[in-house]
């Protein structure tokens, strides 16, 4: 399964099928890939709430807001987030799991913010151990990702966003 | 890699007015992140899609109708 996405991500045609599938006029957020490592086990989180625990992370902050095209704030939307630990791996990466880490669902408010509380994102490579590895390395291209998080949007009325 | 897309990429700052330290309960200095985010109307991203599709089709001379919003060949 996890190769599977990969190779789709790799080759593009996730990104390819979500430009079709969701398409965004000029003024609205783009999407990208999911990737392989949402889950649907996060906390639900208050606004200021941390989301990370590792205490190797350099502290961030994140305030955001979701708005429709008009620039109308849209409250009560639904906003997944997850992100690495600061060695670059995801909860689900590690065997000594106990559980979710790195990844929180918060609603935006009544003024469409939502804000929280991270750490620095780091770059990591995808895994790279498989077959698309072999082929990432056939084709002299390396395996990592910038660094950066993930967000999840869901509201209804609203196409769902995934960046 | 993964087609990073330009308009997603946020310059990292920093937590530099006590208001704002206090506001958010962070250590003045702490990195940040903002961004705002716009979500599409279901019904604005159907109509976009529709239009995508009819252009697809005719931009290869493809006579189609749409069902539902899928292209499905004319043959009558």
């Amino acid at each position: 399964m996890q190769e599977f996405i990969l190779l789709s991500d790799v080759l593009g045609l996730s990104l390819l099928v979500d430009s079709i599938d969701h398409p965004k006029p000029e003024n609205s957020t783009e999407g990208t890939v999911l990737g392989p490592f949402h889950t649907h086990e996060a906390e639900h989180s208050h606004n200021g709430g941390s989301i990370s625990q590792d205490a190797d992370g350099e502290p961030l902050l994140v305030v955001c807001t979701v708005k429709d095209v008009d620039g109308n704030p849209i409250s009560g939307a639904k906003v997944d987030v997850w992100e690495t630990d600061s060695k670059g791996f995801y909860d689900v990466q590690h065997a000594d799991r106990t559980g979710p880490d790195g990844r929180a669902v918060l609603t935006s408010d009544s003024a469409g913010n939502f804000w929280f509380k991270a750490i620095l994102p780091v770059p990591y490579p995808i895994p790279h151990d498989g077959p698309v590895g072999g082929l990432l390395k056939k084709l002299n291209r390396h395996p990592y990702r910038p660094s950066h998080m993930h967000f999840m949007f869901d509201k209804s009325g609203y196409d769902p966003l995934i960046t | 890699m993964f087609g990073v897309k330009q308009s997603l990429i946020v310059e990292v700052g920093k937590v530099d007015d006590q208001d704002q330290a206090k506001k958010y309960g962070v250590k003045t200095g702490t990195s940040l992140i903002t961004y705002d985010f716009v979500l599409v109307t279901d019904e604005a991203a159907r109509k976009l899609r529709r239009s995508k599709a009819e252009e697809a089709m005719n931009s290869q001379g493809r006579k189609v109708r749409f069902i539902d919003d899928l292209p499905v060949p004319d043959v009558d």
